[in-house]
């Protein structure tokens, strides 16, 4: 067996070979990135080593925040850079290993129409992501059932008065749970204007997080200061109410290079 | 509006686009062809590392 395994980063156009060659990009672990080649397609590969990447350390490994950190950087490093060169690129999830270049041109030959049909949905353009989070140092305002309620406790006995403060942490809590859900569905409407591709990611449900919203964004190159004001557009709505809004990218078609063309996730 | 760019992305944010996202190649479609080469990653181990991190960053902040 091998000590040598090939971590394949990205599939893009066999026409940008000679050009990722020429970048002598670096990749994880400090392997160079070379492209293999299989009809119209490449993978864009480094060589690692068995001993970190086979299958059981790696999943170890995988749970250890000090060995993945500076590798997942890497990963994404590659792809970025690989996405400026090339113009469009099929980014893949971390940990795609191959025990060899047979391995990658057998992908390539067998999902060439798949891999070539994404890669022209994805050319010339790149991903954004953009989070509508509650900003702490803004407070929400005050509704009127709420400035009521506050009165009402002021000025009553102990007793009622605590049961009047629980009436108003639901009611606060209430209030805020459809504000975020108002605020989440203008952003949507508001990226779908000036997005070509708008998918709304699932939160992690914990209100320790501030995120009420996020989305990742499709936008060709030369549409990313328009997405800048459309983002722009949504943070002057939603900063008087509490929120505030993160834009980040660009970043290589992670969520859109693995959905299908209609848009559903693919298997 | 704050802005930033990949480089600037916190571990928790890089990692759930590359873990959580990203194509996977394991669909059964895949393996069928070419999964006998791949050496993929199990996807609870995917999560779970998904889930270090998050757990680790609501200890940080």
């Amino acid at each position: 067996m091998s000590d040598e395994l090939l971590y394949l980063y990205a599939i893009a156009d066999a026409a940008a070979s000679g050009a990722i060659v020429a970048a002598r990009l670096t990749g994880i672990d400090g392997g160079r990135v070379a492209p293999v080649v299989e009809g119209r397609l490449l993978g864009a590969t480094s060589v690692v080593p068995a001993s970190e990447y086979d299958e059981a350390p790696l999943n170890e490994h995988l749970q250890d925040l000090d060995w993945l950190a500076p590798r997942a950087a890497a990963h994404q490093d590659v792809n970025g850079r690989l996405l400026e060169i090339t113009g469009g690129i099929v980014p893949l999830a971390f940990g795609a290993i191959y025990r060899g270049p047979e391995g990658v041109r057998t992908l390539l030959e067998a999902r060439a129409t798949d891999f070539r049909a994404r890669l022209a949905d994805l050319d010339g353009r790149a991903e954004w992501i953009v989070s509508v989070e509650r900003a702490d140092d803004v407070p929400a305002a005050q509704s009127e059932a709420v400035r009521q309620l506050e009165a009402e406790i002021a000025d009553a006995p102990p007793g009622r008065a605590f049961l009047l403060g629980k009436r108003r942490e639901d009611v606060l809590r209430e209030e805020r749970q459809l504000s975020d859900a108002v605020i989440a569905v203008e952003a949507l409407e508001a990226l779908e204007a000036g997005a070509e591709r708008v998918y709304r990611e699932t939160l992690i449900d914990d209100a320790a997080l501030a995120a009420v919203a996020r989305f990742s964004v499709l936008v060709d190159r030369s549409h990313e200061a328009a997405l800048r004001d459309v983002v722009r557009g949504i943070e002057r709505a939603a900063s008087a109410r509490g929120y505030r809004i993160r834009l980040s990218g660009p970043w290589p078609a992670y969520r859109f290079g693995g959905l299908s063309l209609e848009g559903t996730l693919a298997g | 509006m704050k802005e930033f760019t990949p480089a600037d992305a916190s571990l928790l944010e890089l990692v759930d686009r590359l873990l959580h996202k990203g194509v996977v190649l394991a669909g059964e479609a895949t393996i069928s062809v070419a999964g006998v080469d791949l050496i993929y990653l199990g996807l609870n181990v995917v999560l779970a590392a998904v889930e270090t991190l998050e757990r680790a960053e609501r200890r940080a902040s």
